[in-house]
This record gives C-alpha cells, sequence and structure tokens, in this order.
C-alpha cells in the first residue's frame, strides 16, 4: 500500500472514531432545560434583582407576593361558609405549631418573616384585618391596637448581616418550660357550649384564632358575633377578683 | 371586652362575593422543636399560683403577675391593675420569667486557685472576704448596682459607712444617673422628678432630648403613641444624633452634632428672651439665676438676669445652627413649643443627656428652659428625667449607696447628717467617715494602679453589675487590675459575665423572684414583692451575703460591726420578739430580713421629704409614689407632684409652687447657664469618625441574662456597627462586611449593619454594648463630667479600617 493510500486509511479511520465518539457521546450529553418564564399572577417566586438593585433591595417580604393587597384581602373563606367541627388531632396540631412561635402560652409571638428594622411598623397592612398570602395566613391582630408593634413581637430570624462573632453563651436549653394552651374548654354536659379556656386578656378578637382564616382552630360557627354570649371567660384566669368575703359555692353536689 | 374590631372583620367578609368553597390554608411547617401538646401540662383553673412583681429590667417598673406551678415560673402577664403599664409589657418584660433558666447558672462559690475556678463552701468564702477587710480595711471598695434591691442596698450601705466607716461604696448608677442626681439637686435643691408618669396622658408635645425611646422605655412610649389612635394629638419631637425607631414615630426629627444639645437648649432660651415669650411672672416668684464658679461645682454662684440675658444673647438660630447642625428654621420650631403656653410640654432624657461630659449642665440647662417658659407644674408640662435601671432611684439615689451619700439624701461631710444616721444607726459618735470615698472611675482606676503607685484599693465586691463589660476604656479602668496578683475581684452574679471569668472569688447569687425584693422606678414608686421560687444550687440572695459577711467579722472581733451598744449592727427579730440569727442560712428565711431592714430605712426617708409608707402598704399596692403621707382615716397617700401646692403636702398654703429644698434658701429654684463646649475628644485626621455607644430593646445592659432567652437572642444575636450608607460607598464597605473600628484606646471588628435597626448620620457609627464577645468599651473614652463624675459613653474618635470578608 502507497503512503497516500495508507494516510486515507488513517484518516478515515481517525475521522471514523471520531465521528463515532461524537455520535456516542451526543446521546449522553445533557440537553440543556428550559425553564418556563413565571407568569407574574401565579406564581410567588420573587424575580431575581440585578445586582446593581441587589444591593439597595432590603429585605421586604412584600416584595415576595405580588398582587394587589385589595384583592389578596377578598381572598378568605365565606363567612357563612359550612364550617365542620375540627378534630381533636388537628385541634392540637394547630396549637403546636402556634407554640413554636411562643415562649409559653400567651406570650407575644415573634415574628416568622423578616421586617425592616427602622421604619414606622407597618404591620396592620396584612395583620390589621387578616390576609391569606399565597400558602400563609397573616392572623388578624388579636388584641386591641398598640401601634409600636415590634416593642413586643421580635423576628425569629437573625436580622443582622455579617458574619457573628465565635464563642458561645448557651441558650438554646434554656430551661424554661412555658405554660402550654390548654386542648379544649369544658362543657357542662354533651353539647353544651365550652367555656373559654385560657385568658382572654390580650385576646379581644376571637376571629384571630377562631374565624374563618383560621388555622386549624376554626370555630364551627363563624357567622355568630358575640362569642361570649354561650362562652364564659374564666375570671381566675383573667385575673379578676370576683367576689368579696366568702366564695359562692361551686360544687353542684 | 373589646367587639368593634371584631365586628368590623367579619362585616367586611361578608360583604365580600362569596367566589365558592375555598380551602382552608395549611398550617405553616414548624420548625422541630417541643413534643406536641401534653394535656397534663396544660393550664387548669387553680393550677397556677400568681403573685405580682416589677419587672426585672428597666426604670419604667411594669408590673407583672407571675404564675408559678412546681416550684417554677411558667408564665408572665402583664398586670392589669398597674398604673405603670395597665396590663402591657415589652418583650423583655414578656420573657422575664425564661431569664432565670438559663442552664449555666451559678450554683457554687468559686474560688480562682492557679488560674482556674474550683467550688468551695460558703463558710469559706464568707471567712475569705472578712479576712481581706481586716487586713487592709482602708483598701475594701463596694461597688453596687441600680439593679440592688432597696434592702440589699440598704445592707451594703450600712455595712460600709456604718459599720467599717468606709465611704467606698459607688454604685453602677454613677455610670447612667449621676448627672441627673447633680441637675436635681444643683436646681431644686433635692433629687429626683417633682413629676410622674401621669405626664404622659396630659402631654401635647414630647420633646426627647437624645433617648431612644421606642426602644428603651418601650411601655411608657406606647403609654403616648397609642393614644393617637385613641384620636389623640401628641406631637413627638426627636432630638437625636442619630435616626432610630424613635424617629419613625415623631413628627419632628431634629439631628444634631455631638454636644449640640447644649447649644439647643440655648438656642430655645435666647428666643424665649428675644421675642419677649418668656414667663416673666414664673421667673421673679421662683427662680434665681446661677452660673458656674471659677473651678465647675455643684453649688456655682449666682447671677443676676441681665448678666444672663447678655451671655444668652449669641446664641441666636444661625449660630446654634453652625454649633449643633440643626437649621436654624428647625431651632426656632424647637423654641416655637415652648414659647406656646397654651400647649403642655413634656421633656424626657436619659443617657444622651446623662452620659455626657458635661451631663449636670445639660441636665440644668432642660429645666432651665422649662422653667424660662414657665412650662412646669401642671400635669403634662415639664421636665422629667427618665431613668434607666429598675431601682437606679430606689436603691442608689434614696438609699444613698454613692460615695458621697448616706440614706434619705443625706450627706457623709454634713455633721448634723451624720449624727441623725447615727442616732438612728446607735452607733458611737463619729463612727461615720466624713470624707466622701472614691466615686466610680477613680476606684476602679486605683484597682488598677499597683499599690507602689498609689493604687490604695486591692479589694473589690461587686454585686449585680458587671464592670467587666460595662465600665469604659477597659484597658484603663479594668484589665490592669487582672494582671496584679494582690488585686482581688469578689462579684456576687447569677450567670458567667465577662466580669465572673476574671474574678477571684464567684458568689453565686438569686434573682428576682427568687428572692424578697423592693425597688423604686423612675417615677419616685417604690414597689415590692416576695419570693416565689427557690434559687438553684447553693444560690443565696445578695443581702444574706452581705449580713453573713459582717457577722464573720463580728465574731473576728471588728469593733465596726458592733453599734453603740456592744450588739450586732444587724437585728432581727420574729413576731413574738425573739432574735433571730439571719446569717445562718437555714434560719434566713424564718423572718422577712427585706421588710426589717426597710422599716429601718425608712425612717430616714422623712428628713427631706422623700416620706415611705410602711411595708405593708406597698405588699398591697402596686407600689406608691413617695412622698407617702399617712391620712387621718388611716390610709396611705401618695403624691403624684412634688413642689405643687394641692399635689404636695409639704406645700405651705398660697405658695402655689414651693421649692422648699431650694438651694438659697428662699424657695426658690435656681436657673442655670451654661456656655456650649467641645466634647474632650473629637474626629480628627487621624480618627475620623464619632462612635456612639447605646442598647438595643431586646437585650437588656450586658445581656447576661437576655442573651440566654432564645426568643431574644434570635432577635437580635450579635452585635454590630452601624455605618451611613454614605460612608460606607465612599469606603467600599457593604452590608454585612466585617470593618475594624480603632480608637487611641482600642480596636474592635465587627459586622457592618446599613441602614438596620438606625441609621448614624455621616461620618458617626454606632455599636451597642449588650455583646459579651464583641466589648466596645475598650474603645470609649473614660473622660467624665466635673461634678456627677459620670462618663461619657456617646461620643469619642474612631477611624475604620475595612477587613472586606463577607459572610
Amino acid at each position: 500500500m502507497s503512503s497516500a493510500r495508507l494516510f486515507h486509511v488513517i484518516a478515515a479511520g481517525a475521522v471514523g472514531v471520531a465521528l463515532m465518539g461524537l455520535a456516542t457521546s451526543w446521546r449522553s450529553v445533557p440537553t440543556a432545560r428550559r425553564y418556563a418564564r413565571p407568569e407574574p399572577s401565579t406564581s410567588a417566586a420573587p424575580l431575581v434583582p440585578t445586582y446593581a438593585a441587589e444591593r439597595e433591595r432590603h429585605h421586604d417580604n412584600r416584595l415576595r407576593h405580588p398582587g394587589n393587597l385589595r384583592a389578596m384581602g377578598n381572598d378568605r373563606p365565606a363567612l357563612t361558609a359550612p364550617s365542620p367541627v375540627v378534630s381533636d388531632e388537628r385541634w392540637a396540631a394547630a396549637l403546636t405549631a402556634r407554640m413554636q412561635r411562643r415562649a409559653y402560652d400567651g406570650a407575644p409571638p415573634t415574628i416568622p418573616h423578616p421586617i425592616r428594622q427602622q421604619d414606622f411598623p407597618n404591620c396592620m397592612t396584612c395583620h390589621g384585618e387578616g390576609l391569606r398570602v399565597g400558602a400563609q395566613v397573616a392572623p388578624a391582630i388579636c388584641h386591641e391596637t398598640h401601634v409600636s408593634c415590634v416593642q413586643c413581637h421580635v423576628v425569629s430570624v437573625d436580622p443582622i448581616p455579617g458574619a457573628a462573632p465565635d464563642g458561645v453563651i448557651p441558650f438554646e436549653d434554656n430551661r424554661f418550660a412555658g405554660l402550654t394552651p390548654p386542648l379544649r374548654g369544658e362543657r357542662a354536659w354533651v353539647g353544651a357550649p365550652p367555656t373559654i379556656p385560657h385568658s382572654t386578656n390580650m385576646r379581644s378578637n376571637c376571629d384571630s384564632c377562631h374565624g374563618p382564616l383560621a388555622l386549624g382552630l376554626r370555630t364551627s360557627h363563624p357567622w355568630r358575633q358575640s362569642c361570649t354570649q354561650c362562652h364564659a371567660p374564666s375570671a381566675e384566669l383573667n385575673q379578676r377578683p370576683t367576689y368579696v368575703g366568702t366564695p359562692p359555692p361551686l360544687a353542684l353536689r | 371586652m373589646e367587639r368593634r374590631d371584631f365586628l368590623k372583620a367579619s362585616a367586611l367578609a361578608t360583604a365580600t362575593a362569596v367566589a365558592g368553597r375555598r380551602v382552608l390554608a395549611q398550617v405553616p411547617p414548624s420548625a422541630p422543636g417541643p413534643q406536641a401538646v401534653d394535656p397534663a401540662l396544660a393550664a387548669r383553673v387553680g393550677d397556677v399560683t400568681w403573685g405580682k412583681a416589677p419587672c426585672r429590667f428597666c426604670g419604667t417598673g411594669c408590673h407583672v403577675q407571675v404564675g408559678v406551678r412546681g416550684g417554677r415560673v411558667v408564665t408572665v402577664a402583664g398586670d392589669q391593675l398597674a398604673p405603670v403599664n395597665r396590663g402591657l409589657l415589652c418583650v423583655k418584660g414578656y420573657h422575664v420569667g425564661l431569664a432565670l433558666y438559663g442552664s449555666d447558672r451559678l450554683t457554687r462559690p468559686m474560688l480562682k486557685r492557679n488560674g482556674r475556678h474550683v467550688p468551695i463552701s460558703w463558710e469559706e468564702a464568707v471567712d475569705i472576704i472578712a479576712r481581706r477587710v481586716i487586713a487592709k480595711p482602708r483598701g475594701f471598695a463596694f461597688y453596687g448596682s441600680g439593679q440592688w434591691t432597696i434592702p440589699e442596698g440598704y445592707a451594703a450601705q450600712k455595712f460600709m459607712k456604718g459599720g467599717l466607716s468606709n465611704n467606698h461604696i459607688d454604685p453602677n448608677a454613677r455610670l447612667c444617673m449621676a448627672s441627673a442626681v447633680t441637675g436635681y439637686t444643683s436646681t431644686f435643691g433635692v433629687d429626683e422628678p417633682y413629676n410622674c408618669f401621669d405626664d404622659l396622658e396630659h402631654t401635647d408635645v414630647v420633646i426627647l432630648w437624645g433617648n431612644n425611646m421606642a426602644e428603651m422605655h418601650p411601655v411608657l412610649f406606647s403609654r403616648l403613641m397609642d393614644r393617637r389612635s385613641r384620636g389623640e394629638r401628641v406631637t413627638l419631637v426627636d432630638l437625636t444624633t442619630r435616626r432610630t425607631r424613635t424617629s419613625a414615630f415623631a413628627d419632628h426629627v431634629m439631628v444634631f452634632k455631638p454636644h449640640g444639645d447644649l447649644a439647643l437648649a440655648n438656642g430655645i432660651a435666647h428666643l424665649l428672651i428675644a421675642n419677649n415669650t418668656w414667663d416673666r411672672a414664673f421667673v421673679e416668684r421662683y427662680v434665681n439665676f446661677r452660673k458656674d464658679s471659677e473651678r465647675p461645682d455643684l453649688n456655682g454662684q449666682a447671677m443676676t438676669f441681665e448678666e444672663y440675658r447678655r451671655r444668652i444673647a449669641r446664641y441666636t438660630p444661625e449660630y446654634v445652627e453652625t454649633l449643633s447642625g440643626v437649621p436654624a428654621a428647625e431651632v426656632r420650631r424647637l423654641a416655637g413649643f415652648f414659647a406656646d403656653r397654651n400647649l403642655k410640654v413634656l421633656s424626657l432624657w436619659c443617657m444622651g443627656v446623662n452620659q455626657h461630659t458635661r451631663g449636670t449642665a445639660m441636665n440644668r440647662l432642660i429645666h432651665a428652659v422649662h422653667m424660662l417658659s414657665g412650662h412646669f407644674g401642671r400635669p403634662g408640662d415639664g421636665p422629667q428625667s427618665l431613668t434607666g435601671q429598675p431601682s437606679a432611684c430606689g436603691t442608689a439615689r434614696e438609699v444613698g449607696t454613692i460615695a458621697h451619700l448616706l440614706p434619705g439624701g443625706l450627706l457623709v461631710a454634713n455633721a448634723d447628717h451624720r449624727h441623725k444616721a447615727e442616732e438612728i444607726w446607735n452607733l458611737p459618735a463619729g463612727r461615720i467617715n466624713a470624707t466622701p470615698g472614691y466615686h466610680t472611675v477613680q476606684m476602679w482606676k486605683k484597682f488598677s494602679t499597683a499599690a507602689a503607685q498609689g493604687g490604695d484599693i486591692d479589694t473589690i465586691w461587686v454585686q449585680v453589675t458587671n464592670p467587666g463589660q460595662s465600665l469604659p476604656n477597659l484597658a484603663e479602668l479594668f484589665d490592669p487590675s487582672r494582671t496584679m496578683a494582690d488585686k482581688f475581684l469578689i462579684v456576687s452574679d447569677v450567670y458567667p459575665t465577662a466580669t465572673t471569668r476574671q474574678a477571684d472569688l464567684i458568689l453565686p447569687s438569686a434573682m428576682w423572684v427568687e428572692k424578697n425584693g423592693m425597688t423604686g422606678n423612675s417615677e419616685r414608686r417604690t414597689q415590692q414583692w416576695f419570693k416565689m421560687v427557690d434559687p438553684p444550687g447553693e444560690a443565696r440572695a445578695d443581702v444574706w451575703q452581705t449580713i453573713a459577711v459582717a457577722r464573720r467579722l463580728f465574731d473576728l472581733g471588728h469593733p465596726g460591726m458592733r453599734d453603740k451598744d456592744g450588739e450586732f449592727i444587724f437585728r432581727f427579730r420574729n413576731p413574738a420578739g425573739a432574735a433571730v440569727p439571719s446569717w445562718e442560712y437555714p434560719r434566713f428565711h424564718e423572718v422577712n430580713v427585706d421588710a426589717q431592714l426597710f422599716e429601718e430605712y425608712r425612717r430616714f426617708s422623712r428628713f427631706k421629704h422623700k416620706n415611705l409608707a410602711p411595708y405593708e402598704q406597698y405588699v398591697s399596692h402596686r407600689g406608691m409614689r413617695w412622698p407617702v403621707i399617712e391620712q387621718p382615716d388611716g390610709s396611705w397617700r401618695e403624691t403624684r407632684y412634688r413642689f405643687v401646692e394641692g399635689e404636695d403636702p409639704n406645700v405651705e398654703a398660697g405658695k402655689r409652687i414651693q421649692f422648699y429644698h431650694s438651694v438659697t434658701h428662699d424657695d426658690r429654684a435656681s436657673l442655670w447657664f451654661h456656655e456650649h463646649e467641645n466634647p474632650p475628644e473629637m474626629p480628627d485626621a487621624q480618627y475620623p469618625f464619632w462612635l456612639c455607644t447605646g442598647r438595643v430593646l431586646e437585650h437588656w445592659h450586658s445581656g447576661s441574662m437576655t442573651m440566654r432567652v432564645p426568643q431574644l437572642r434570635r432577635a437580635m444575636p450579635n452585635a454590630y456597627v452601624e455605618v451611613n450608607r454614605e460612608d460606607a460607598e465612599r469606603l467600599g464597605i457593604r452590608d454585612g462586611d466585617t470593618i475594624t473600628l480603632e480608637s487611641r484606646r482600642g480596636r474592635l471588628s465587627l459586622p457592618a449593619w446599613i441602614d438596620g435597626r438606625a441609621s448614624p448620620p455621616p461620618g458617626s457609627v454606632f455599636v451597642p454594648w449588650f455583646d459579651e464577645r464583641l466589648l466596645i468599651n475598650q474603645l470609649t473614652l473614660d473622660a467624665h463630667d466635673p461634678i456627677s463624675k459620670q462618663p461619657d459613653y456617646k461620643k469619642c474618635a474612631v477611624r475604620i479600617v475595612p477587613a472586606g470578608t463577607r459572610r
């Protein structure tokens, strides 16, 4: 075989090998995935800010939820919609979830989202009447209005940017065991309206926990407005002295 | 029961269109944590024992209801019946119950041997202290606290001044309220606000002089601001060196340069005179003018009105603008509030004015503008200093645990006062030393100076405070003492702190509701509580510790521990009248030691009309404001407004306003004049930034308690440095970068936080001091006010060294 022909054979072989390699590897190269462009009206994902805007962007929870506030305010179950009695398991689960944010039953809950640390607290925008925000609910404020919300409610996630210093002061194992909420109020007989098993101090708006936006503590009759007409609070839990002199007999026997 | 909010919410809901069935919102995913609700742990009626107590934290003195079950605090609620807070607390108050249960409570006395702390017995610890006192009695000093209960402070006071004839007892309140004290005593002749928190409901205009009230006195701030939600108009003027959460609520924010407050006060006075809107009738009837002597002191010298008018003449709005940075138009606006006699104007201030090398002057000037303008004496109309600590008033100032004071406002330097004290304490004449002891900065400087160089303090007993973190210029005042073998530091505390880690002897102490107690808040309200739970391990009440050491000295023959009749200076009796040895710890709880100490202390309170009621009155009340005077029907009546006829029973009929402790003995107050002066250390080419320090809402002081509460720690886990946004851009500092601050005294690296909790103006940075790991007091300056001896934590010069690391 002449050198020219040998060259052609080798070259063809090399090209063939190369083509074969290309063919086999072609199949194993993953094709680039294409992400669907998010629809602003249905997606809860935030638009990625530019690098220039990144530095200016404050931690602002409102940016996560496009859509207007009024429409969101209307997105709630109707007051007159049928409301089944919540099972004990679901009730207990809801109480457990509540207690994650409270040092003890009655403590002001910590804030599970970032806030602007310095501005006038505009909490009432969402918490004034309660709001469903995506998959979460911003419960309505349950007590009378105090304008300095952040005096009692603090964030539960580190708000400070940057590296935390070394050195440990133990705190996660603080041994305080706070009062947990009672499960259900007592009933005088089957079917009686349960008494309110918790203090009603700072809990003047029952709707906040038990109303249509409630998380597992929903009342079976949210259309009734005058709760304490049937459900009796406890003077002792509300730290109210109720009698002078000898207490009235409470035993029925 | 509030129903209007509920009705409003449900009316809105029914008014909306029904859009079909909705799926209920999901329960948000919860972090892994405590177990599901256990019915056995749930509250039942009658399960929890409730007791009342003032909150452990700030000078507001909110009352809390403490719920105890099984010997532990399980819940806290705001006390509905308390006039101060009416059921509301702040985040620290709501979590005050958790402060007892950090896992590293001190439970055993510890002595440092060969560089390590080893546990010892209480007998040995008490003996060690007693022997150090005997070895060098003049070298012993007691560093106390505005967080001392009244009986604790009183026991230490009597032990030192009435027992050891040693006046080296000074409180940490020297670092927070001393300038307010000298301001009051040199203006009115007697300490503490003449007014009370009732002002908050009556005032029209609130002027905040350099205090971040929204974070530091939150419940009082709510009393003011919640009036707006009831439709009332409350104008808030924030005079500040940086924009804070308080600024967000303010109608007018006036950012001033450090020491610009001196100029602003003079600017107001100038305009009042120039526009003839000052209250001539008030001034002519109730006031004398006063100025500094050659060397500034408490008394100064008399001044004529003409001289005052001459010297105030140059403080025009334009000149004040150059000194303070506040625009002249805003200065005019500020003065305009004072010029309007129809408005009720309330000035409130705290550390911005007190932690100031001209703090006494600044306190005097605020009193002066109120008296010059006649805004004085009506509810809501007057100057009211806010106190930071829960008992700086009740203990440090009233019991007089200060180097120059005796209880009840008496002075060690006054022979008649010493005689009165020796009489009440049944001491031989001459027992009390007439020379004032070392004030705080002096005391620690002497402690950190070698004996050979004149450092004549060799033992300090610290109770209820954390000087290893809170003293200014630590490298000068605290650190050197820890390298000198003959300097012995005793610390009574509840948790390991920056101070206990360096102490020679650690004494585990009971805190808050683990002992009986009494405190006095910012509005002269003395409050009481009973012990509700036991302290952990071998922790014991501070008052027992002091009495036990006194008894050990008595047993070792120290003559100072005996009164005139040879009896021990601390005597306690049971209801039958038999003596009880309360210094033997098993017998400490047999009688109410607090009540017996308080009844003896009470006798001092009448001398300067600070009358206190019997102990039982405080048991049955949520505090009472002194002077408390017994009425013909046997009840006890508190005083809301001192010096005002009709409110203060000590005011003679027809006098209307009577300053019956007048410095000039003519029933008049002193209206002081002071020039503006620059701070001792100002930014320059080498150190071009102002450094200011202070607190945040979540943490009390050095964080020894609040950093151990998970909710507070998570909300504010570490210190940082606030940098102005423009400065940050110019220096290439991004949010979160670690930068190094350097002063002439020390350096510290911290993360930068831009427009975070507060925003300083250009050329200025701020660092909170609650973080034990980031001791900003290594950088601060120990220069102090010449009269009050209070140091200035609010201004010194630093430079920024960007380190460039980012999380």
